[in-house]
């Protein structure tokens, strides 16, 4: 049972009841207090003391409570992470074959890996990721090494569960995320979202964040943390997206974190770029059951040439009134999906079987899915919900597939706004670099 | 300001009646929706253990413990124990957030106001718990109220949680409690009103463990509120 403590930081009450700790068994503090606040070592929070007081003289950390309380009741126990893994000469059982440019992406990736270096690869949506992790990852296996993947999204870290499941057979994968059952095992790969890392400590020889700029590892400095403490003192990190955000770049620029791109998708070709329609006041029109004549005209012309397409808007709040004047002015039915949605799924899979030719939808569906040869409308674009990164995601909806890999990326706006030139931006950039690889 | 319960933004608008009565304002804990979901008692309830009913006639529960104590201890509850409130039991108990006793600090200590009593008496938690929790989570709702630790968990009693217990198991329970000698030194209870504060009065095991402990000592009166039925 000792392994359940190898490079994991617990408290007493996240281990089984009948777990006696072993003798070397390190005891590690959970805060330290200071004059007016303390700081939780766990997710490296710092709250007020008055918040944190308990009876006493005692305190906890109200902000990591989801994963147990820490209290200065309580203390950590900690075992050294011994790398005890059973040697694996030919991890990677997957027999597909990358592109040449894939390829030379992957062999980056693993010379990453090799120096243990904090690297940041922004590949374009749809370029074929996780592929190109395998080569790099089986080498790490080779060598003994501890490794970890992690994403904010639990839905990501479900998608790619089966997938690596199948690329490295022999090897036996622990899948971590809030809501599972199943118990913690100890074993060489992990796949968990950047919540559980908080758990663990010096355990990794490198991890690799998937989709970092998404809701919530983005803003929230506590996953940053737990990112950092999870590694081992001399780990390497390896930083995956599509659309990385001002503080990583930054980080670039000042030559703390080496870059790679991948800005073409794995067939080839560019991104589509955004084409903006200024459509001032969307809203109060909304209000008197109308929307914009373009929207209207833009939907029935590919309602006719049975083009499918996804429309975006905001908020849950707008689906229902724009589903209502959508069925009065193109008079069909019309579907809407949101996250709360009982039917989400059944709806989803009816758009994929070409059930419905269109869905509208809040940002659910904004990373992680895939509709071949689809167009992609944005009711709003310009609202606060958005930011650059989804907005990005968004339009990488389109062109994803080999039969059709251009696509319409329409955005209707009420006035000009940071986050959709930002957007347009980004994917100039990438496809300004993508177009220099294609020549 | 965001909600202890959900987590989502609370906005505190002053209301034209608060910017007049020119008193202290109380700002919100709890956001609309999950306050919401807490349903209070204010109808006809039992006028033994206070489980809202229909009329105010004694529940069975109560005759069976009139005929096996000979006494019935007259309870009042400020909410109903539905699943909001377990909710909020499990994260306030079990989870531990101490924070969430700002809750219902306030309705509670104005309901126990209402009672007129000499002396509060909070039920006590067990060492084990003040050691493993860190707090007691009566006491931690009423902060303004002039309570009385006159009652201690024994020593030697067997500690396992009423609320891993079914029915039968609970009713079972033998007397946990014994007096403070010393605390009693102090407020002796003869003669006296007493008033017992717990969390939740589920089969009234405790409650009557409790009354029964105080009796011995000839209070005048000894009645029960608790956060909810």
């Amino acid at each position: 049972m000792e392994e359940l403590l190898y490079g994991r930081r617990l408290l007493r009450q996240e281990l089984p009841a009948e777990f006696v700790p072993p003798q070397q068994v390190e005891e590690m503090a959970t805060m330290t207090i200071q004059d007016h606040d303390v700081r939780c070592l766990r997710c490296n929070t710092v709250t007020n003391k008055t918040e944190a007081l308990l009876p006493r003289g005692q305190f906890f950390c109200p902000q990591c409570l989801t994963l147990g309380r820490v209290s200065t009741l309580a203390s950590f126990y900690h075992l050294p992470e011994p790398n005890q893994f059973p040697s694996d000469r030919q991890p990677l059982t997957w027999e597909g074959t990358l592109s040449p440019l894939q390829e030379a992406c992957a062999r980056e990736v693993d010379q990453c890996l090799a120096h243990h270096q904090e690297h940041l690869l922004w590949a374009v949506t749809g370029a074929g990721k996780t592929e190109m992790l395998f080569r790099a990852l089986a080498a790490a296996i080779r060598r003994g090494e501890r490794l970890a993947l992690a994403s904010p999204r639990v839905d990501v870290c479900l998608e790619l569960y089966p997938r690596l499941q199948r690329a490295f057979g022999h090897q036996q994968i622990c899948l971590l995320h809030g809501r599972q059952t199943e118990p913690y095992t100890y074993r060489q790969l992990t796949i968990c979202t950047t919540h559980q890392l908080l758990r663990f400590y010096h355990a990794f020889d490198n991890l690799i964040v998937d989709e970092v700029d998404a809701f919530p590892y983005a803003s929230n400095p506590q996953l940053y943390f737990a990112t950092q403490q999870a590694i081992k003192p001399d780990g390497g990190c390896l930083y995956l997206t599509a659309t990385p955000g001002k503080a990583l770049l930054q980080r670039v620029r000042r030559k703390q974190l080496t870059i790679s791109y991948l800005p073409l998708r794995y067939h080839g070709h560019l991104l589509p770029e955004i084409k903006v329609r200024l459509v001032p006041k969307w809203r109060t029109k909304l209000g008197r059951q109308r929307l914009p004549q373009s929207l209207i005209g833009a939907m029935k012309k590919r309602l006719n040439s049975h083009q499918r397409f996804l429309l975006f808007v905001p908020h849950v709040a707008d689906l229902a009134p724009i589903q209502t004047v959508l069925e009065r002015q193109l008079g069909i039915p019309v579907t809407t999906v949101h996250a709360a949605d009982d039917h989400r799924l059944a709806k989803v899979q009816a758009m994929r079987d070409e059930q419905i030719n269109f869905l509208v939808t809040t940002s659910i569906l904004e990373r992680g899915v895939t509709f071949p040869e689809i167009d992609v409308l944005v009711l709003g674009a310009d609202d606060a919900v958005f930011s650059t990164a989804a907005l990005v995601q968004i339009a990488g909806r389109a062109g994803r597939s080999v039969s059709r890999p251009t696509g319409d990326v329409l955005f209707w706006v009420g006035s000009a706004a940071q986050n959709v030139t930002g957007a347009q931006q980004q994917i100039k950039f990438v496809n300004r670099k993508g177009r220099r690889l294609q020549r | 300001m965001k909600c202890l319960l959900c987590g989502s933004g609370i906005k505190n608008e002053l209301t034209l009646k608060q910017l007049l009565a020119w008193q202290p304002v109380q700002d919100h804990q709890v956001c609309q929706v999950c306050w919401g979901r807490f349903e209070w008692i204010t109808g006809a309830a039992c006028r033994g253990c206070g489980h809202p009913q229909t009329t105010t006639e004694l529940c069975g529960q109560c005759q069976e413990w009139q005929q096996q104590t000979g006494f019935l201890l007259v309870n009042r509850s400020l909410l109903h124990y539905n699943e909001a409130l377990h909710d909020f039991m499990q994260q306030y108990k079990f989870v531990g957030d101490y924070r969430l006793r700002q809750v219902f600090a306030a309705p509670l200590q104005a309901m126990i106001a209402t009672v007129s009593a000499d002396v509060i008496v909070p039920i006590p938690v067990t060492p084990a718990t003040w050691k493993e929790r860190g707090f007691n989570q009566v006491t931690g709702m009423l902060s303004h109220c002039d309570w009385k630790p006159l009652i201690e968990t024994r020593a030697h009693h067997k500690q396992e949680r009423q609320s891993h217990k079914n029915r039968q198991e609970r009713l079972a329970t033998k007397q946990p409690f014994e007096m403070v000698g010393a605390a009693l030194a102090q407020t002796p209870i003869n003669g006296k009103r007493v008033l017992l504060v717990d969390d939740v009065y589920t089969t009234g095991r405790t409650l009557y463990h409790a009354a029964a402990l105080c009796r011995s000592y000839h209070p005048s009166q000894i009645e029960s509120i608790t956060l909810a039925r």
